[in-house]
């Protein structure tokens, strides 16, 4: 289903449009002595523009590497949903959705509880590699409710 | 995983939960607890189950609690039940609604240590089985024999009849040597349950039993138990964005 972008501009200045920062790019510290946060151009730019309806944004122009591993397609378009878009920045990424520990062998129960005590709050998930097959678990405390 | 109540149309579920609502089950619990009671209602040890000989009340009451399942006999007048030692010690030693004797013949009724004694030699995991069983129960949850999901027990939210389960259970003991249990001790066997459980809908609930320190001699050690849940999932990472992009288009008011 392909809805109609609203506020799409041809302009270039247009505020609606998302910039897209290439993932290779270093944040350079800026040396404006300003308040205003200094916006840099980059070469390497890719163009989006904001999909009500799909609820993401639709990468119109697409440049640098990392559209190959980024992105949600739909219907042949690539997308950016808003975590993309906006959460994340090198120089300060945030908590990330969860931590991935390598294991050969199956930990016990002691060790997850180790490693979660590590993990500070995160959630971890388990990653087993064998004969180049990988699979995520999750082990993941819940208190059953009680029911009426 | 939201509860998924059984019915051919959504009218029909609606009505399922409603009913599940207006009688929940801890109601139901306590409506056999107190006919058991009335009816000095007797069990027999027999093997690895308890038998019971009821009245049609009990026989609909336990079946609403969802507490064993009824046996064939030749002597069809007399309807037999039977219990799983887990719900027969839930019923004699936890709601104390129950007595059990020895045999059919006898007229004295074992002690709870006796009991115990006698459900340990026969079921080594049994103080851990039981003590996942009552902890489930405590809860309200309808619990049942996972053997057909290569699991220790299912558990409900009511009925069988009305709702769909959502969780298969092993349970685990947390004892230094080893873990009577046998179970998810390697990968594949992670794998195993995940999927089996998976391919029909539900998802794996660990319970941790932890004794503490303590014994088992006694049925008075059980309130040094302390039971851990832990549920064990598959992550996949495609699936994990289709739920983003869910996520995000219900939080746009767009889903």
């Amino acid at each position: 289903m392909e809805g109609k972008a609203r506020g799409c501009s041809s302009s270039e200045d247009s505020d609606d449009e998302v910039y897209l920062q290439n993932a290779s790019d270093e944040d350079e510290l800026g040396s404006s002595s300003g308040s205003m946060p200094k916006l840099q151009f980059r070469n390497m730019k890719s163009k989006g523009c904001w999909n009500e309806e799909m609820g993401m944004g639709e990468v119109i122009e697409k440049n640098g590497k990392m559209w190959v591993t980024t992105g949600i397609v739909r219907s042949g378009k690539i997308y950016s949903s808003i975590e993309e878009t906006f959460r994340f920045r090198k120089s300060s990424p945030g908590d990330p959705s969860f931590l991935l520990y390598l294991s050969r062998g199956h930990p016990s129960r002691a060790e997850i509880e180790a490693l979660e005590r590590q993990c500070g709050g995160i959630p971890l998930k388990i990653c087993l590699a064998t004969e180049g097959r990988v699979s995520f678990f999750s082990f993941d405390k819940v208190e059953l409710p009680v029911l009426p | 995983m939201a509860p998924r109540w059984k019915g051919k149309d959504a009218k029909a579920k609606k009505d399922a939960q409603a009913e599940a609502l207006k009688e929940p089950m801890s109601k139901i619990v306590s409506q056999i607890q107190s006919s058991l009671v009335q009816s000095d209602t007797r069990g027999f040890l027999s093997g690895s189950s308890v038998h019971l000989v009821v009245e049609a009340e009990q026989l609909h009451l336990l079946d609403k609690a969802c507490f064993g399942s009824p046996v064939r006999t030749v002597e069809k007048d007399k309807p037999r039940f039977q219990l799983s030692f887990e719900e027969a010690f839930y019923l004699c030693y936890s709601l104390k609604c129950l007595k059990i004797n020895n045999d059919s013949d006898d007229t004295s009724s074992q002690t709870d240590e006796e009991l115990w004694h006698y459900m340990k030699s026969k079921k080594e995991t049994f103080p851990c089985f039981y003590k996942a069983y009552s902890h489930l129960r405590m809860k309200n949850w309808v619990v049942r024999s996972g053997a057909q999901y290569g699991a220790d027990f299912v558990v409900y939210r009511h009925h069988p009849a009305r709702v769909h389960s959502e969780y298969g259970v092993l349970v685990l003991s947390d004892e230094e040597d080893k873990d009577l249990n046998g179970r998810l001790r390697v990968w594949s066997d992670v794998h195993c349950t995940t999927r089996l459980l998976g391919g029909v809908a539900k998802i794996l609930l660990v319970l941790y039993v932890n004794r503490n320190g303590g014994s088992n001699e006694s049925p008075l050690c059980l309130a040094n138990y302390t039971v851990e849940e832990r549920t064990i999932t598959r992550w996949n990472p495609e699936q994990c964005r289709e739920k983003m992009v869910v996520h995000a288009n219900s939080d746009n008011g767009t889903g």
